[in-house]
């Protein structure tokens, strides 16, 4: 009667990624074995310095799985989250190349850019 | 730190369950308990609270929602199969939809009515701080008047006595004022003469000229309907006219400013305001309006008032002066006194208009109820099959919901455009223009459709639920679940307002033919009325009377202070000579000899006036009035007076009385005559004791008693006798049976209006009835074809399906019949003439229900009985 589309189908693999979605990802290689949305929350605002949604990490956590960068599984149930599990999510081989590929961007339009051009005022 | 655990508000918590993913679901919850913990050990439990409330709040996203794809297309099918469903039942759908969309236009239009009558005023900036004085004098032989104005000079004092009063404000010269532009003439109502500081007081808004040299002495400022009357297109500033003040006196003024026209609930309209020239003007009758300053309270002034009146005024023993302060916003609805502006609303029909609007919205209500419960049952094999096929109650109560929901929706649509198409019609119709909150009104309807639509589907999911549809063969039992208490309890309370509203609308409709069908006492008609005439006119009375008699269709002419129809101005104590114990108060009214024949009122004794007060009426003013006072009188006293008085009418006779107002007292003489009671006011006053006399000084208006029905010949000839007497005078003529009729103009509007919402309560009620007894009929089918085989008729049929019905609509009497009586004999009190409650209205509503059930039954009955009961029972 009526079509779910699939998940995975929306986004095209390879398509590049935003600043938030990037910064994400590196919080989530930072966390290692601990990256669930607040520890990423935590992260992004000390290096970020300012204030973060929790709302918005979640959203940017659910897209980067759809795009398969990312991939979740549930932890054990802790105490002081109410008896309730933690979502962590580790890097796939597609979000490390992502990640190198943006790095790797920026590094060569860095280098691309005079000396000269830079240091003048 | 504290190791006792709280956790946040439960019911947050089920509200973020209930709309976020469950895939999300478990991580959030965790998360924001965590942060929830975190708050409160840093800020407490209340704001922690609110930081998790703002958690929440922020997972209302698409991408968090409880499967946001998923459910747009359940609600996609759903509102298909409903829309198919509305498709496959055209009938029972249109009826639905036709008799609330007919509801909520009615509730529209009384809205709409409503509100305008309720923002009366409110548009002034300062609306809640401004007063108007009232007068009331009471004396010790129970004479009492209220009127909405008062000519104590004192008055003006009261801004420096009391120092919260900021502004006080006179309208005077309040009648009919005579203008002349170059050689034109015209005529105003609601001109006077008012204080400057009209402008500080009210909203009045400023188009041209300038507000600082308005109102100075002699000048004028107009409105912009007025300007555009006497100048069209030219510029009104600077344009001089002459203008009558009370006395007929014509003076020069200069136009200063054009203000905008004020709207229309207002109970004050202008059409021009002339300066008050010089502080000796500043006196007479006025409609006095106070400013109070902010924060000044009414009641302390209202508490000093006795004080301040007795100090200014020396009332004889047993008199009693009273002055009253009137909200502005309340005078519209509330204020029912003598000498009113303009006739005023009434706060009791707007609350019949209320009352009728609520009844309608219970008839309609039950009917889309009932019609959708019904449209529910029938389709009783696709709930079942839906159930069985995993839906659960949840889903099965949303579309429910969604069903009513999209009916509501579309009666509302509809409802809209007809409201938009109608409203010109409908303004045209109550005569002005109708001020009310479009938002207002459409959030309101809206509220009213979702309500309904959740009450409606509430009511139909307690018939459904009951149903176990796991017994598949419940699902072809349609009899088991319409006989339910819910509809006999809808059923019952529409049967009582249609009962209710028709028993009391009869009466209300008897009680106002009753009041224009009244005996006035007096004939009105074929009468023409030449009204509102200064002394230039009148001092020729007897010439024009002679000229005006040689006209063929004029029977005869006579002139009279006040047209009956207008309520007499004038109040005063009469005397009896040689009996000072003896003395009344009572109106006075001015008739030329031959006014009692030219209006037909009927003699209890005595006759006419003697000749003798008809006497040289063409002499200057100053010379009658030099012999006013001692000029022999004689009097004409009503049955009223008469029996004030203690005397039989023919006992009257040849007493000596006078009567006097103020400085103007009346010469002692003798009653000639005791007249029967007629009615110089409308049906809605009683009729006081009344004095009458000639005095030419005192008579304004002339009554034309014609005998021709070419009232378009008549017009003219009187028009061009009058230009050729009084070039430089207005003529103002009228019927005098058209006149009494625009007194019950307001009232009759608004019965028309209530008749007609009375008849589209009954209609409606009709549909619904008629949608009900189909299903009733239709469930039982079978039985009445297997009846039929077996040799019952259709009198059988009537008398098995309609006892139900009667015996409901009887309980429904015996609970509003006293009802309805209590509540008219109520509103009946309000009137000095009321007709007292007979049975026609109980009669005619019962008989209506009962008619009403009887027919549409044997209609149904009619057209299954045509069908053969073969085919009816071959189906199984």
């Amino acid at each position: 009667m009526f079509i779910i589309v699939d998940k995975g189908e929306k986004y095209m693999k390879g398509s590049s990624i935003g600043e938030f979605e990037e910064l994400v990802l590196l919080s989530v290689a930072i966390n290692g074995d601990n990256a669930y949305s607040l520890s990423i929350l935590e992260e992004l605002k000390t290096h970020m310095k300012r204030k973060v949604l929790i709302s918005s990490v979640h959203k940017v956590l659910v897209r980067l799985e759809e795009k398969g960068y990312l991939k979740s599984y549930m932890g054990d149930p802790v105490a002081v989250r109410g008896g309730k599990a933690k979502k962590l999510y580790e890097l796939t081989a597609d979000g490390k190349e992502v990640l190198e590929a943006t790095r790797e961007l920026r590094e060569s339009m860095w280098s691309a850019i005079p000396q000269m051009q830079w240091t003048k005022k | 730190m504290d190791q006792k655990v709280s956790t946040p508000p439960k019911w947050l918590r089920s509200v973020l369950a209930s709309i976020c993913h469950e895939d999300l679901l478990e991580a959030v919850e965790g998360d924001l308990f965590e942060l929830f913990t975190q708050h409160q050990s840093k800020y407490g439990r209340v704001p922690a609270s609110f930081f998790y409330l703002f958690n929440v709040i922020q997972f209302m996203q698409p991408f968090s929602f409880n499967s946001p794809r998923f459910y747009r297309s359940i609600y996609e099918s759903y509102i298909r199969v409903i829309l198919r469903s509305m498709k496959r039942k055209k009938v029972t759908t249109a009826m639905n939809v036709f008799g609330m969309a007919l509801t909520f236009l009615v509730c529209m239009a009384i809205f709409s009515y409503v509100s305008h009558e309720m923002s009366f005023d409110k548009y002034h900036q300062h609306a809640d701080k401004i007063y108007r004085a009232t007068y009331r004098f009471q004396n010790a032989n129970g004479y009492d008047i209220h009127w909405a104005r008062m000519n104590q000079g004192w008055v003006n004092e009261l801004p420096n006595s009391f120092p919260e009063i900021d502004k006080l404000v006179r309208f005077q010269s309040f009648r009919t004022r005579d203008i002349q532009i170059g050689s034109e003439n015209f005529r105003e109502n609601y001109a006077y003469a008012v204080d400057k500081e009209v402008f500080d007081v009210f909203d009045l808004e400023i188009i041209a000229g300038s507000k600082a040299e308005s109102l100075t002495p002699n000048t004028v400022v107009l409105t912009t309907s007025t300007a555009h009357k006497y100048f069209g297109g030219e510029d009104a500033i600077g344009q001089t006219m002459e203008i009558s003040n009370d006395y007929g006196v014509k003076e020069l003024y200069k136009v200063t400013a054009v203000i905008k026209d004020p709207p229309s609930n207002t109970h004050l309209p202008i059409t021009l305001l002339t300066s008050i020239n010089s502080e000796e003007e500043r006196a007479g009758w006025a409609y006095v309006y106070l400013l109070l300053k902010d924060k000044a309270n009414i009641q302390s002034i209202q508490e000093q008032m006795p004080e301040f009146i007795a100090d200014h005024e020396s009332l004889s023993e047993g008199d009693q002066l009273t002055v009253n302060f009137q909200p502005l916003t309340s005078i519209h609805l509330h204020s029912q006194l003598s000498r009113e502006i303009a006739a005023n609303g009434n706060i009791k029909y707007v609350i019949i208009f209320i009352f009728v609007g609520l009844f309608l919205l219970i008839i309609g209500m039950v009917n889309f109820i009932n019609l959708n419960t019904i449209q529910s049952l029938d389709r009783i094999k696709e709930f079942g099959l839906r159930q069985s096929l995993g839906a659960t109650k949840g889903e099965m109560k949303i579309h429910m919901v969604l069903e009513a929901l999209v009916l509501g929706l579309f009666s509302v649509a509809i409802a809209f455009v007809g409201f938009a198409l109608g409203l010109k019609y409908f303004e045209q119709f109550v005569r002005h223009r109708l001020v009310f909150s479009n938002i207002e009104m459409i959030l309101g309807l809206m509220t009213l459709a979702i309500v309904i639509a959740f009450f409606s589907a509430f009511i139909t999911s307690i018939s459904m639920m009951r149903i176990d549809f796991r017994q598949i063969s419940n699902w072809f039992k349609l009899s088991s679940n319409h006989k339910s208490v819910q509809k006999y309890i809808l059923l019952g309370l529409q049967f009582s307002a249609m009962l209710l509203l028709i028993t009391s609308m009869v009466i209300v409709q008897r009680q106002f033919s009753y009041m224009t069908q009244k005996n006035l006492g007096y004939n009105g008609d074929q009468i023409l009325v030449l009204r509102n005439n200064n002394r230039d006119v009148m001092r020729k009375y007897e010439s024009l009377k002679n000229e005006l008699k040689q006209l063929s269709g004029v029977l005869d002419v006579s002139a009279v202070m006040e047209v009956p129809s207008v309520p007499v101005k004038d109040q005063g104590p009469v005397t009896v000579l040689g009996d000072p114990e003896n003395s009344i108060s009572a109106d006075i009214q001015i008739m030329d000899l031959n006014a009692t024949d030219v209006l037909g009122i009927e003699f209890l004794a005595g006759g006419q006036l003697p000749q003798y007060l008809q006497q040289q009426f063409d002499l200057p003013d100053s010379i009658l009035f030099e012999g006013f006072e001692t000029k022999p009188r004689a009097y004409l006293i009503n049955e009223s007076a008469c029996q004030k008085l203690g005397w039989s009418p023919e006992e009257a006779i040849g007493k000596e009385i006078n009567w006097s107002i103020g400085e103007f007292s009346l010469k002692h003489g003798p009653v000639m005559g005791v007249i029967k009671d007629f009615h110089q006011e409308s049906l809605n006053e009683k009729i006081r004791p009344l004095v009458i006399t000639y005095e030419p000084l005192w008579v304004r208006n002339m009554l034309v008693k014609i005998n021709t029905d070419n009232d378009f010949a008549m017009h003219s000839s009187i028009e061009e006798l009058w230009k050729n007497t009084f070039p430089d005078q207005p003529l103002e003529i009228s019927y005098l049976d058209q006149e009494l009729e625009n007194q019950y103009q307001q009232e009759k509007k608004q019965l028309e209006l209530i008749s007609a919402f009375t008849f589209i309560a009954i209609l409606i009620a009709f549909i619904g009835l008629y949608g009900m007894m189909a299903y009733t009929i239709k469930l039982r089918i079978k039985e009445l074809a297997i009846r039929r085989v077996l040799g019952s008729n259709w009198l059988n049929a009537l008398r098995l399906l309609s006892r139900e019905y009667i015996l409901l609509a009887l309980a429904s009497m015996l609970l509003i019949f006293p009802l309805a009586y209590w509540l008219m004999k109520g509103w009946l009190a309000n009137y000095a003439y009321h007709i007292s409650i007979n049975g026609t209205g109980f009669l005619l509503s019962g008989g209506l229900l009962f008619l009403l059930i009887i027919v549409t039954l044997t209609y149904q009955i009619t057209v299954t009985t045509n069908t053969n009961p073969s085919t009816v029972l071959r189906g199984d």
